[in-house]
């Protein structure tokens, strides 16, 4: 499963992207990115799957592309 | 109907927004167009000074966004003919734009009406981020 980094998030995790090996929900892998970078929760953000926003009871399957979104600011 | 996105590497060059009224004019049934452009403030934060934007996107969700944000459009403003968005990715200093909306109708008030729903729209939904680059080379992430 490969996850996408934008924003403030790219600068904390170090990077754009990476894959992990990872089934579950959002929640879960909300979770799991609380262990990986302790300091991501600290930020307000949003989960795309496939590039649509979804909520925490969204099951995530091998292949999908996950992106964290921190709030927009284009413009 | 027609919608184009292009992310440009760098500012919004003032020929693209010439050439692009050029290409209407062979659409005939247009009687107005709005234009919206974007420029880099030069904000003081504290004692630190922008020179800069860089902005970053999702360009994979961007024409799935611009999709949703047409469809509303087109729906609300029936005498709609067109529009076109172009955003800046990468580095775009003071006093350069970073947004080129375009929006054409067969009258004014509609053109008017979509084109600051527009760019409420993309201020609200496209998957772009900015990071203000200071004088003095440090940085900060624009949050909301």
């Amino acid at each position: 499963m490969k996850i996408l980094y934008f924003g403030v998030l790219s600068e904390i995790s170090g990077k754009t992207e990476e894959n992990i090996d990872f089934t579950g929900t959002i929640s879960q892998l909300q979770s799991r990115l609380n262990e990986m970078y302790p300091d991501i929760n600290k930020q307000r953000f949003q989960i795309s799957v496939n590039q649509h926003i979804v909520d925490n009871t969204h099951s995530i399957n091998q292949g999908d592309e996950i992106a964290l979104l921190p709030p927009f600011t284009g413009g | 109907m027609k919608t184009t996105t292009h992310l440009i590497d760098g500012p919004i060059p003032s020929r693209l927004i010439s050439s692009e009224i050029e290409k209407h004019t062979s659409k005939t049934n247009i009687g107005a167009h709005a234009i919206f452009l974007g420029q880099v403030r030069a904000d003081l934060i504290g004692e630190n000074k922008v020179s800069g934007i860089e902005y970053s996107a999702y360009e994979e969700m961007i024409a799935i966004t611009v999709q949703e944000i047409k469809d509303s459009l087109f729906a609300k403003y029936d005498d709609l003919i067109c529009m076109h968005i172009f955003h800046s990715t990468g580095m775009v200093k003071v006093g350069e734009n970073s947004l080129f909306v375009l929006v054409s109708s067969r009258h004014r008030k509609h053109a008017f009406r979509a084109i600051e729903d527009c760019v409420e729209q993309i201020k609200e939904k496209l998957p772009v981020w900015k990071k203000e680059i200071f004088q003095d080379g440090s940085h900060k992430w624009q949050n909301k």
